[in-house]
């Protein structure tokens, strides 16, 4: 599909009823335009799009069956909320009266009924969005970036009521959802699949578990903050790979590569533990083979009750740690620190992965296919 | 408060605006200083007055009717959609708002007098030439582009995106743009007609050229003005300037209440 000079290609995954796929990538990187073509807004040149085996491609949006909730919700400014609400609604006698009573006391959003949508909070707009695209039961939910236009107070709470709603509308009506985002953790809590799209292509999809253990390639590993490290594998002892990485050794699970190789070396930030000597911190890695790195503190950034350390080791790494820690190490810039972490935790790529690889997860029974 | 100093171009720009102002009111003050209130009187009780003012209400309202039927689908299409020689089509458009009316009456009386196409029409469909037909259709060729043009820039200001929504919510292309763009922009469309009504009230070239000045027939105010003015009746032609300033601010005054009031609650 092209949308100017924009494009998706290499898009396939699939999503079963009552499941909940995340839409994750960075900024540019098509979600929108992935959604709003599955939703029909846009017309995709060739491949094909089915909701409950039916194939839409070619359908016009209103004959989808899709509720799509944009990230501004586009409520109609002319129309009070129960009329924007029922807006989608082919009768409006005393049956869509009670299914937009109904949905209003789900979402508990009765007291807006009679209300202009001029005023309403964001997260009261995010409700009566997702009530106008919901009372027509549609069989797929597109979510964009629900929460992008809230306040970080009303945040936590919008994100667990929604959570609540969808997952008690997905029980119900067993209709699929895709909901876009570009914060991991909020979609982490939202749904239990991700597709994670790169300049107009799904790059992987899997569960959040298996993308979290376990990134396929560097793209997607850089997209979930985790540290790279350009390598080149020596030997191969004792089913560890021993790895040269600008003057650094380090040691990974051998996943098959061969000594010679240029390799990607990836450390996920939460398993890097700091230490100001050689000695493993960690009781329970004591067993364990682990890599410890000599290097200085490059930069420290506060985040809340947590700060993010630069180290400086030849290559950069990067991890978060709690600032009772930091006090504990006293920790300053040009710190000389040891970076460790278990080899079992490090995860080694080809170092040409790249997209290519065709990504096709097969769900059973209701779903949505974009291909 | 500490109040603020005036700038040169304020004032400069304040200036021209009070110059134009005035200069309005000093030549409608003027042409109102000639009028003499008993002449004026039975001038506009007369029947030929009467006769015009009814003709051109009814005429420029239909005209400005028809105007709104061809002109919002057409600047919504030019709004919303990108084709090869939009630009072209969009400068042949502009043509009656450039051309002198008279030429583009001159134009119509050609196209029914002197071509197959136009002169079956006007002898065998519906009668233009020196017929009330042609007063609408003179107006309407002037006004009708001037309402595309004053109603494009409101299609444009609607994000397109509200109609996507509502083609999810499952209505069709025409019910999107009925039920959600047309509401929206019915300030902006209500302005359009109004401006392009008052503007069909007082068109004069091309309809004189096209349906003629023939008195009780397609006198419109205008052109009973210029009747009465071509044989010195002051009088007669002064009460009907007054009615047609009367109309035009009233019409102004109204349209801008509601447009105001509806940018101010929708």
């Amino acid at each position: 599909m092209k949308l100017g000079d924009f494009a998706l290609d290499r898009i396939n995954f699939e999503v079963a009823g009552g499941e909940c796929i995340a839409l994750v990538g960075p900024n540019g990187s098509g979600k929108t335009t992935l959604l709003e073509s599955i939703a029909g807004i846009h017309q995709i040149g060739t491949g094909r799009i089915e909701i409950n085996g039916v194939d839409v491609t070619r359908l016009a949006p209103e004959n989808r069956k899709v509720g799509y909730v944009p990230y501004d919700c586009l409520l109609f400014p002319h129309l009070r909320v129960d009329q924007n609400i029922g807006f989608g609604l082919r009768n409006k006698d005393a049956i869509a009266k009670r299914q937009i009573s109904e949905i209003m006391d789900w979402l508990d959003i009765s007291h807006l009924k009679d209300r202009s949508t001029k005023g309403l909070s964001a997260g009261e707009k995010q409700k009566v969005a997702l009530a106008r695209a919901l009372v027509r039961h549609p069989d797929v939910l597109l979510l964009d970036e629900p929460f992008s236009a809230v306040d970080a107070n009303s945040r936590m709470q919008l994100v667990e009521d929604l959570q609540r709603i969808l997952s008690q509308a997905r029980s119900t009506y067993g209709y699929a959802s895709v909901y876009v985002s570009h914060d991991l953790s909020e979609a982490q809590l939202m749904t239990s699949q991700v597709a994670i799209m790169n300049s107009g292509s799904v790059e992987h999809v899997g569960s959040w578990e298996e993308t979290i253990r376990d990134p396929k390639s560097r793209f997607v590993a850089e997209f979930m903050g985790y540290n790279i490290i350009h390598g080149h594998i020596d030997s191969i002892e004792n089913g560890f790979a021993i790895i040269e990485a600008e003057g650094q050794t380090l040691c990974a699970v051998s996943t098959g590569l061969m000594p010679g190789q240029d390799t990607i070396v990836v450390v996920k930030p939460q398993s890097i533990s700091l230490s100001l000597d050689r000695s493993v911190r960690k009781k329970s890695w004591c067993h364990c083979k682990c890599n410890v790195i000599e290097g200085s503190v490059a930069a420290i950034r506060g985040k809340g009750s947590l700060a993010q350390v630069s180290i400086d080791a030849g290559f950069a790494l990067s991890l978060n740690v709690g600032l009772d820690v930091l006090e504990e190490l006293e920790l300053g810039l040009g710190s000389k620190v040891f970076a460790q972490f278990k080899a079992s935790d490090v995860t080694l790529l080809p170092a040409m992965t790249s997209s290519d690889q065709k990504i096709s997860i097969s769900y059973k029974e209701k779903g949505l296919d974009t291909i | 408060m500490k109040q603020k100093k005036a700038s040169t171009f304020g004032i400069l720009s304040g200036g021209c605006l009070i110059f134009l102002s005035l200069f309005l009111l000093v030549v409608i003050f003027s042409a109102l200083m000639f009028t003499n209130p008993t002449t004026l009187g039975s001038a506009l009780l007369s029947k030929e007055i009467h006769f015009a003012v009814a003709l051109t209400l009814v005429t420029a309202s239909i005209a400005t009717l028809l105007a709104l039927v061809v002109g919002i689908p057409a600047a919504y299409f030019l709004s919303r959609t990108e084709f090869i020689g939009k630009n072209m089509l969009d400068a042949l458009i502009n043509i009656p708002i450039a051309l002198p009316p008279v030429a583009l009456g001159t134009a119509l009386l050609i196209f029914f007098t002197n071509t197959p196409v136009g002169s079956f029409i006007d002898n065998s469909i519906v009668r233009f030439v020196f017929e009330v037909p042609g007063i609408i259709l003179a107006q309407f060729s002037v006004v009708s582009v001037l309402a595309v043009r004053l109603m494009k820039p409101v299609f444009d200001g609607i994000d397109p995106r509200y109609e996507r929504i509502a083609r999810t919510l499952g209505q069709s292309e025409f019910k999107s743009f009925v039920k959600v763009t047309l509401p929206l922009a019915k300030n902006g469309v209500f302005g359009a007609a109004v401006l392009a009504w008052a503007r069909a009230m007082g068109e004069f070239g091309a309809t004189v050229t096209l349906a003629g000045a023939t008195r009780f027939k397609t006198e419109t105010l205008s052109i009973a003005m210029f009747l009465n003015l071509s044989v010195a009746d002051l009088d007669s032609a002064m009460a009907i300037i007054l009615i047609l300033l009367v109309l035009t601010v009233l019409v102004l005054f109204v349209s801008r209440k509601i447009v105001y009031r509806g940018a101010v609650t929708s």
